[in-house]
C-alpha cells in the first residue's frame, strides 16, 4: 500500500490513514457504470485534492512534541502520483509516489497496516481521514472506489465508518480521531429500500477498554450535505486545514505553547464553515463531533504564534479610505497607506497598539489596542467623526 | 466595566506568601432574573502575552471573584450558544474591578434562556429574524404521548405557552415519576417526529421556530426541548457544539455537585436506608443521565463508583439507566458480558433512550456484542432481537439533537419515510392554524 515511508521512525508517533475517492467505477459516467442515477451520486474532483492537502499538511506542517509524524498512509481515486512536498518537516522516500486507488480491498489492507503501526505504543496518536461519498442510514458507510460492483451485495464495498472507530477501541493508540467528509444524504426513498450492512474495517470485540480520546468529527449534519466547489479542497477540508494550522489552537496557563487540542477542533471548524458561508454563493454546512473523547489532547503544536485576520474599518466608512492605519508590537509594526476600503490584515496573534491618521482634517487621530486572538482575530470600527 | 478604586487611593495589596502585589477581577453576568437564573458560561480571563490564566464557571446572574496579577487582562463569557462576550481591562494593585456582561438582548423576557442556549434567534431584538414566520408552516401541531403500565396514551399537555409570529414556546408541566414522554410535532408540510420529554421534577419547555439549516426531514422547522435544569442544559449544549474544552472547564462544579447527590441518592448506604418511593422522588434521572453520560464520554470512570448499577436497578423504567451501566460495563476490565448483554436487552426492550447519547452507545454496544465470540448461541439471538429493535430508531434518528428525536407517527413506530398531515386522534393543539 501507499505508505510514505519517513524516518527515522520514532518510538511513539502520530500515524496518518488518508483516503480520497473522486472517481466511482460503477456511479454514472464512470468507468463501468452499474447503479441507477436515483441514487444521487456522482464523480466527485474534490476529494483526491483534499486528501492530498491535508497529507501535504501533516509532512509539512504537522508538529507535536509528543506524538511526532510517525507515517503516512495515502489512498487516491483516480490513481495518481503524488509528489511529497518541498518543506517537509521528515525525509520521505521515494522522491514521486505513485498512490494507489481507494478500491476495498486496498482500503481494507491499508488500514490493517495502519492499525498495526497505531497499535505499537500506548502514547500514538491515530488519525483517519475519509473524503468521498457516504450514505447513512443509523450508521455512517463510505464508499470505496469500486462501490456497486456486485448488485447482490451493495454495500461490499463500503464501510461502516462509526463501528471503525469503534472497533478501534481494542487499539492501545491514546487518540484515535476519525474524520468523515462525506455527505450524509441519499433520496429517502431510495434509502428506505436498501438494505444497509456495511462491514467496520476491522470486527469490534467487547474488550473492557477505552482510549484516552476518541472523538469523530463529521464534515456535516445526518440528511446533509457535504459541499466542495470543482477541483478545489471540499469547504470542510479548507475549514479543518485552518483549524490546524492555528485558528483552533489556544494558550493554556502554564504552557508557552501554542496548541490545537480535540477539545477545540469541532467547535473552530464550526466557526470557520460558519464564516465561510456569509461569502456570496458559499452553502451553509454545519460539521458535528461525537464518539467518546475527553478534548484534552494536543493533535498539534504551533512552532509560532497562530496567524489570525484583522480587520480595521472606521465610522463614518469613507474615512478608512484616507486613513494610514498601523500596528505595533514591539519592534514589529504593520502599515496600511491610504487606499478604498476597510484594512484586512493576517497578523501573528498577539495584543498590538493600533494608530490611525487621516489625510483629511475632518477625522481625527485615534488609538486603540487590538487583541488579534484564534478563532475570530479582531475586528473593529473605530469612531472618527469630528 | 468600572474600576473601584480602594478608599486609601490605591496601595497594594501584598500576598504575604509571594510578597508580589494582587488585585481582584469581580466578573458577574448579569440576567433578566427569570427561568435563565443558573445558566452557565465559560469565564476565561486572558494576559496579554494571550496565556489564559483562569478559567470558571459563569453563572447567569451570580458573580465570580478572581485574584490576578496587576496588569492588562481580557476577560471572555463564552456562552453556549458559541457566542463570546469580551471586555479588556486594567487590574489595578490593591483594587477590585467589576466586569460585567448581559443581559443579553432577547426578543422577549421569556425567551432569554433559550436566547443563552443559542437555539432561539435573538434577532428579534434588533430586527426581524431571517427565517420564515410560523405563520408559513400552517397546519402545524404537537402532541403529547406518555407511556403508562407498558401502554402509550395520549395526553393533555399542562403549562403556559408565548408566542410571536417567529417563535412559540410551550412550558410542559413534568409527570409522576416512572413515566417515560414523547412530544410529537408535525404539520401540513411538516414531517411527524417524536422528541423524548425529559423525565425530570422541573418544568421543561419546548421551543418551536423555522429551523436554521432546513432539510427533507424537519419540514423547515426546528423543535429544541430543554428542561429548566439551567447548568445542565449548559453542558449539554457545550457538548452538542462540539467544544469539550469549554465542557470541560465548567463541568466541575455540576458534576460535584450531581456525585454529592448521587451519594446521598444511589449508593449502597442509601439503599438501605430508603425506600423504593423515596428514593425515586429523590433522584433527579434525568440530570443524573447527563451527568454519567458525560463522565462515559470523557473516559471520566473511576467517577461512576457504583451508581451506575444503582441507577439501572431503581430506576428500571428508563431505558438510559440501563444503558448507562451497560456502557460501564463495557468498559471495565475484565468484562462481565452477561451483565452488559442483560442491560443492553433492558433498554432494547424501553428504547429509544431518552438521551441520543444513549441511543448511539445502546446502539453501537450492540453491534460489537453481537460480533463478539463469547457470547454463546443463544445470547447471540437474543443481542440480535435487541438489534432489530433498536435499528429502526437509530435510522430514524436525528443525531444532531441532544434528546432523541425522531420520524414516526407513534413512539413504537419509528420510521424513515416522512409522514404529513393532522391526527384525528387528539389532544392535540396547533401552534399555527390550518388553512
Amino acid at each position: 500500500m501507499t505508505k510514505l515511508t519517513l524516518g527515522p521512525i520514532p518510538k511513539q508517533g502520530t500515524h496518518v490513514m488518508i483516503v480520497g475517492v473522486g472517481s466511482y467505477t460503477h456511479v454514472p459516467d464512470g468507468e463501468d457504470p452499474r447503479l441507477v442515477s436515483g441514487m444521487g451520486l456522482t464523480q466527485l474532483t474534490s476529494p483526491p485534492i483534499s486528501a492530498k492537502a491535508l497529507a501535504t499538511w501533516f509532512l509539512t506542517r504537522h508538529r507535536s512534541d509528543l506524538a511526532p509524524l510517525a507515517s503516512v498512509e495515502l489512498l487516491l481515486s483516480p490513481s495518481q502520483s503524488f509528489d511529497p512536498p518541498e518543506g517537509a518537516t521528515v525525509p520521505i522516500e521515494p522522491a514521486t509516489v505513485p498512490i494507489e486507488p481507494a478500491t476495498m480491498a486496498n482500503i481494507a489492507q491499508a488500514f490493517n497496516g495502519w492499525y498495526e503501526r497505531c497499535d505499537s505504543h500506548t502514547g500514538n496518536h491515530a488519525i483517519f481521514y475519509f473524503c468521498g461519498h457516504g450514505i447513512e442510514k443509523g450508521n455512517l458507510a463510505l464508499l470505496a472506489e469500486d462501490f456497486g460492483a456486485n448488485p447482490n451485495m451493495l454495500f461490499a464495498n463500503a464501510f461502516d465508518f462509526n463501528l471503525s472507530h469503534r472497533a478501534m477501541y481494542q487499539n492501545r493508540a491514546k487518540l484515535q480521531f476519525f474524520i468523515a467528509d462525506a455527505c450524509r444524504s441519499v433520496p429517502r426513498e431510495v434509502l428506505d429500500l436498501l438494505g444497509f450492512n456495511p462491514p467496520a474495517l476491522k470486527d469490534p470485540v467487547a474488550q473492557g477498554q477505552a482510549p484516552e480520546d476518541a472523538p469523530r468529527l463529521f464534515a456535516t449534519g445526518p440528511d446533509d450535505l457535504a459541499w466542495g466547489r470543482s477541483n478545489q479542497p471540499t469547504l470542510f477540508a479548507e475549514a479543518f486545514l485552518r483549524v490546524l494550522e492555528g485558528i483552533g489552537s489556544r494558550r493554556a496557563a502554564g504552557d508557552r505553547r501554542w496548541q490545537v487540542t480535540t477539545g477545540r477542533i469541532g467547535e473552530a471548524t464550526a466557526t470557520v464553515l460558519a464564516q465561510m458561508s456569509l461569502e456570496e454563493g458559499t452553502p451553509r454546512q454545519q460539521c458535528r463531533m461525537s464518539g467518546d473523547w475527553t478534548g484534552r489532547t494536543a493533535v498539534h503544536d504551533l512552532s509560532e504564534p497562530p496567524m489570525v485576520p484583522v480587520v480595521v474599518g472606521c465610522d463614518p466608512s469613507s474615512a478608512a479610505d484616507c486613513a494610514t492605519f498601523e500596528l505595533t508590537k514591539g519592534s514589529r509594526s504593520y502599515r496600511r497607506d491610504p487606499e478604498p476600503g476597510e484594512w484586512k490584515i493576517e497578523v501573528p496573534a498577539d495584543v498590538y497598539d493600533l494608530r490611525a491618521s487621516f489625510s483629511l482634517s475632518q477625522y481625527r487621530p485615534c488609538s486603540d489596542e487590538v487583541w488579534a486572538e484564534p478563532p475570530d482575530g479582531w475586528e473593529v470600527t473605530l469612531a472618527v467623526g469630528s | 466595566v468600572s474600576l473601584v478604586n480602594p478608599p486609601d487611593g490605591g496601595a497594594a495589596d501584598l500576598d504575604s506568601s509571594l510578597g508580589q502585589p494582587t488585585a481582584t477581577l469581580r466578573v458577574r453576568f448579569k440576567g433578566w432574573a427569570g427561568r435563565a437564573v443558573g445558566a452557565t458560561a465559560l469565564g476565561e480571563v486572558t494576559a496579554t502575552d494571550l496565556r489564559t490564566v483562569e478559567r470558571f464557571a459563569l453563572y447567569l446572574d451570580s458573580q465570580r471573584t478572581v485574584t490576578v496579577v496587576p496588569g492588562r487582562y481580557r476577560i471572555t463569557a463564552r456562552l453556549p450558544s458559541g457566542e463570546v462576550l469580551a471586555e479588556r481591562v486594567t487590574a489595578v494593585a490593591g483594587t477590585e474591578t467589576l466586569v460585567e456582561f448581559g443581559p443579553l438582548p432577547s426578543p422577549h423576557e421569556w425567551l432569554e434562556f433559550e436566547c443563552f442556549l443559542g437555539i432561539a434567534d435573538r434577532a428579534g431584538s434588533e430586527g426581524e429574524p431571517s427565517g420564515p414566520a410560523l405563520t408559513d408552516l400552517p397546519g402545524t401541531w404537537l402532541r403529547i404521548w406518555r407511556r403508562r403500565a407498558g401502554v402509550w396514551e395520549l395526553t393533555p399537555r399542562y403549562g403556559w405557552q408565548d408566542q410571536d409570529n417567529w417563535t412559540a414556546l410551550y412550558q410542559v408541566d413534568p409527570d409522576e415519576s416512572g413515566i417515560l414522554r414523547f412530544l410529537q410535532v408535525g404539520g401540513l408540510s411538516i414531517p411527524w417526529r417524536l422528541v423524548a420529554l425529559p423525565p425530570t421534577p422541573v418544568p421543561l419547555s419546548v421551543l418551536i421556530r423555522s429551523s436554521r439549516l432546513p432539510t427533507e426531514a424537519n419540514g423547515g422547522l426546528a423543535v429544541k426541548l430543554t428542561t429548566w435544569d439551567r447548568d445542565a442544559e449548559s453542558l449539554l449544549r457545550y457538548e452538542e457544539l462540539g467544544a469539550m474544552d469549554s465542557a470541560d472547564a465548567i463541568s466541575s462544579g455540576f458534576i460535584e455537585a450531581e456525585q454529592r447527590r448521587l451519594q446521598v441518592d444511589l449508593s449502597e448506604d442509601a439503599l438501605e436506608r430508603a425506600e423504593e418511593y423515596a428514593r425515586t422522588k429523590i433522584v433527579n434521572p434525568s440530570r443524573a443521565a447527563i451527568g454519567f453520560y458525560y463522565l462515559l464520554r470523557t473516559m471520566a470512570l473511576e467517577r461512576l463508583h457504583e451508581w451506575p448499577n444503582n441507577f439501572a436497578n431503581w430506576i428500571g423504567w428508563l431505558p438510559d439507566a440501563a444503558v448507562i451501566h451497560a456502557s460501564q460495563v463495557l468498559r471495565s476490565s475484565p468484562i462481565d458480558l452477561d451483565l452488559a448483554r442483560r442491560r443492553l436487552a433492558d433498554a432494547a426492550r424501553l428504547a429509544p433512550p431518552v438521551y441520543t447519547e444513549g441511543l448511539r452507545l445502546l446502539f453501537e454496544a450492540l453491534h460489537v456484542l453481537r460480533a463478539d465470540p463469547g457470547l454463546t448461541d443463544r445470547a447471540q439471538a437474543e443481542v440480535g432481537a435487541a438489534l432489530a429493535r433498536v435499528t429502526p430508531y437509530a435510522e430514524a434518528c436525528d443525531w444532531t439533537e441532544a434528546i432523541t428525536t425522531f420520524l414516526g407517527t407513534h413512539p413504537e413506530e419509528p420510521s424513515l419515510k416522512l409522514h404529513l398531515g393532522i391526527p384525528e386522534v387528539g389532544p392535540i393543539e396547533f401552534i399555527t392554524v390550518p388553512t
